[in-house]
């Protein structure tokens, strides 16, 4: 606190130092002007100074005469009195004149002065002795010789005065002439150092201010909360400085940190739709599950005995039962597979085929099936059971209630960097609001009677969930005409390796 | 725009540093302005008083030039008094006022008067030493003469008229019956230019006029002179007030070129005259070296009381060949 009051330094000294820049400068001005008002009026001072000092002298001597008169005239001892007084008077005034060593004209008359009183009184001293002696015919020399005298000072004073009068009408005259120069000099000086101080008032209040307006109108705009402001750059070398740095990193920090939380909350705000996510694929797989099981109330069960069968049949030699027994405990088996996992296009075309050789041996004649398949992406990898629920689907609703001619077809073709599987069947189509409602996924109630009891909801929703879609178009297309039949297209994307995403 | 503003803020400090500097420079040199410089002088030795016959001749003038000059080179007080106009009573008064005021020296010109010589003893019995300059007082207990022998100028005036007339010359003196000249002095000069003209047969003093009265009275002489039937064609005259008027006269009846005039003194209108022809010429003692030669000889006097009683100055001869010359010194003393 101490050191603070002390310290000499930024705003502090340029404040210090301006104000005594200017107050320096109307101390010279005041000064100077003060001084020459001195200067003149001493030196008129001394012009009169001479004049009366003379004038006095001069008195003097006139009253001296006067007195000596009175005194030779009439003996009084007033005049006596006064004469002695101004004896001493004058003669003290001599010596003081001739003690001053002055070798000028002036001078040299005063001297003379001092010489001529000196004889003056000696003269009048004699005349006034001689008076008292009564020799009266030496007093009269004596008197009328001082006043011869007297007349002479009278005389030389005049002179004096004549050329003090000259030398101080010179003197006058330059000293009026010198005081026009120096009150015009004066007024100039005035007038340049107010003009001079104002110039600098407002040059350094401007410099002062001017980084702090800077300041505070980035500070004004940073509070409303924009910080994409230029840093300020301040060069004054003063606490101003210090402020517009530390202000500078403030508003960095401040944005940075303001970024990082950003950053914060998007990332959470995508785990949270993650996690939705997660849970809904969840709540679907063990909807499915459970409806699976609901629907196979012993699959291991039925699977078992159907193999026990299929050996049956075969022992017995009954060839074509074992076939079809063994492919309907494939099927199962098939159907026995949790629904999270994936497998490849081959597996689910396997099964549709089993699907179809057992619907064949159960309907002969009335559904026809056919499968054409591209070869190259058999190894694409997708959600189990999803293809047979679809042919299932076409059957029991397209073909079921037909009596001949019913034809389901299933082709696997690569279109660009999809897989398209189109399934259909000839059978009797559907009106656009029911194609709506299928796609929609709201509609439930067809998946009762189907062998995993999956409808095309909960296909739509495990397609869309596996390859994180929204858009229903992505993964399914139904194409139907009443009477004509329908045709449905599932778009699995050709994304290997994209199960780790899951 | 930053980068503008700081290095206007730079710019702006390096002329205000220079501004307040200049300021302050102003200051003090106005500061030395105010102080009037004093040259110091020496405390004179002595104190010498000079009086003059008058205060407008050029030639006390000059004669205060010299002896203010021999004053500095001598380091003593010189005070000059002399009246404006010629005038005994008043030289007769500084004279006592000096003796009154008990200064080292007195310097004085005198006239040929009584009053002078006592006062000169006055002095004398004060212990005061008297000079005399110009004219002498030769009974008078005067410690030196400081001047031109009269018998000299006289005989270069004479000179002067052989050149002027060529030899042939009725001549008329004017000399001046003022009281400033002994009759000594006066006669002094007449034998001095009778003795330059007596090789010469033909050149004859007509006639020896004394004026009066100052300018009106050689003005009448002159007059006199045209009109009378000596057929006289030069005069001389000893005094520069007569030498004027006679110049005067001699203008306005158109008689320039027909009488020479040999005259006394440098005066601007003696010179003007001398310049335009209507004088032929002037003889004059040196009124410069009159007046350093009274200084120093006065010093020499208090320093070791034993000097020449008579300094000769030597005589100038103005002419129009070197007329010019004196011109510039009246202006320098004017």
């Amino acid at each position: 606190m101490q050191k603070d009051m002390w310290r000499f330094t930024g705003i502090r000294r340029k404040l210090i130092v301006y104000y005594l820049i200017i107050t320096i400068l109307m101390g010279i001005t005041s000064f100077y002007s003060y001084y020459n008002a001195k200067l003149v009026i001493n030196r008129l001072k001394s012009i009169f100074v001479d004049y009366i000092y003379l004038n006095n002298l001069n008195a003097d001597v006139n009253m001296l005469e006067t007195e000596v008169e009175k005194y030779l005239s009439t003996k009084s001892s007033d005049a006596l009195l006064n004469y002695y007084t101004l004896y001493n008077k004058l003669q003290e005034q001599a010596s003081a004149i001739l003690n001053k060593k002055n070798y000028d004209q002036d001078g040299l008359m005063l001297k003379d002065i001092g010489n001529m009183i000196e004889s003056l009184l000696n003269e009048t001293d004699a005349a006034i002795n001689a008076k008292r002696g009564r020799i009266s015919s030496e007093y009269i020399a004596h008197f009328t010789r001082s006043n011869k005298i007297s007349e002479y000072i009278k005389l030389y004073i005049n002179n004096l005065l004549n050329s003090k009068l000259q030398e101080g009408s010179l003197k006058y005259a330059s000293i009026t002439k010198n005081m026009e120069f120096i009150s015009y000099l004066n007024v100039f000086l005035i007038i340049g150092s107010i003009l001079f101080n104002i110039f600098l008032a407002i040059f350094f209040t401007y410099r002062i201010t001017k980084p702090l307006i800077d300041l505070s109108h980035l500070a004004v705009r940073v509070s409303k909360g924009d910080f994409d402001v230029r840093p300020l750059s301040i060069k004054t070398n003063d606490e101003i400085n210090i402020l517009a740095e530390a202000f500078n990193k403030m508003v960095v920090s401040i944005k940075n940190y303001i970024g990082e939380i950003k950053n914060q909350a998007e990332v959470e705000k995508k785990l949270k739709e993650q996690e939705m996510q997660n849970l809904k694929m969840r709540n679907i797989l063990k909807e499915a599950e459970l409806k699976a099981l609901q629907s196979q109330i012993n699959p291991h069960f039925l699977f078992n005995t159907l193999n026990a069968a299929a050996q049956l049949a075969m022992m017995e030699g009954a060839d074509k039962s074992s076939e079809f027994i063994e492919n309907v405990a494939n099927l199962f088996r098939y159907n026995l597979k949790k629904l999270g996992t994936t497998v490849t296009l081959q597996d689910e075309i396997n099964n549709v085929k089993t699907y179809m050789y057992i619907l064949k041996t159960r309907f002969g004649d009335r559904v026809d099936f056919k499968v054409d398949v591209d070869e190259g992406v058999l190894d694409v990898e997708m959600p189990c059971t999803i293809i047979q629920p679809v042919v299932e689907n076409a059957f029991i609703h397209g073909l079921e209630d037909t009596e001949k001619g019913g034809f389901i077809k299933l082709t696997v073709k690569k279109d660009n960097d999809k897989v398209l599987i189109e399934v259909i069947d000839n059978g009797i189509g559907m009106s656009e609001e029911k194609v709506r409602a299928i796609l929609s996924a709201d509609n439930e109630d067809l998946s009762k009677r189907h062998v995993t009891g999956i409808g095309m909801h909960n296909i739509i929703n495990r397609l869309r969930l596996f390859y994180n879609t929204s858009a229903i178009e992505d993964v399914i297309e139904i194409d139907s005409k009443i009477g004509e039949g329908t045709k449905v297209t599932l778009k699995i994307p050709l994304m290997k390796g994209d199960k780790e995403n899951d | 725009m930053k980068t503008l503003n700081e290095k206007f803020f730079k710019l702006m400090d390096k002329v205000i540093l220079i501004l307040v500097i200049l300021i302050a420079a102003l200051s003090i040199f106005l500061y030395k302005l105010q102080k009037v410089e004093e040259p110091i002088a020496k405390t004179p030795q002595y104190h010498f008083y000079m009086v003059a016959q008058n205060s407008v001749d050029p030639f006390w003038k000059e004669v205060k030039m010299g002896a203010m000059d021999a004053a500095k080179r001598y380091n003593v007080a010189i005070e000059f008094n002399a009246p404006k106009f010629n005038n005994i009573q008043e030289e007769l008064q500084y004279l006592d006022i000096a003796i009154l005021s008990k200064v080292d020296g007195i310097i004085t010109h005198v006239s040929n008067s009584k009053e002078f010589v006592d006062l000169i003893e006055e002095a004398y019995k004060e212990g005061i030493p008297v000079i005399t300059i110009e004219n002498d007082a030769k009974d008078s207990k005067r410690q030196a003469f400081i001047g031109t022998n009269s018998f000299q100028l006289g005989e270069e005036a004479g000179k002067l008229m052989i050149q002027a007339t060529k030899g042939k010359a009725n001549i008329a003196i004017i000399v001046s019956n003022d009281y400033q000249l002994d009759t000594v002095n006066q006669n002094l000069k007449i034998n001095g230019f009778l003795d330059a003209i007596k090789d010469y047969p033909q050149m004859k003093v007509v006639k020896v006029y004394t004026s009066k009265l100052g300018t009106l009275s050689a003005e009448e002489i002159t007059q006199s002179i045209i009109s009378s039937k000596q057929n006289i064609n030069a005069i001389y005259t000893t005094d520069s007030v007569d030498t004027i008027g006679t110049a005067q006269v001699i203008v306005d009846f158109n008689k320039v070129g027909d009488i020479a005039i040999v005259g006394y003194g440098d005066t601007a209108d003696i010179l003007r005259y001398i310049d335009k022809g209507i004088i032929y010429g002037t003889v004059m003692s040196d009124p410069y070296r009159i007046g350093y030669e009274s200084v120093k000889s006065m010093v020499e006097i208090k320093e070791k009381n034993n000097v020449s009683t008579f300094v000769d100055i030597g005589v100038n001869i103005i002419t129009k060949d070197n007329v010019k010359e004196y011109f510039k010194r009246i202006q320098s003393i004017e």
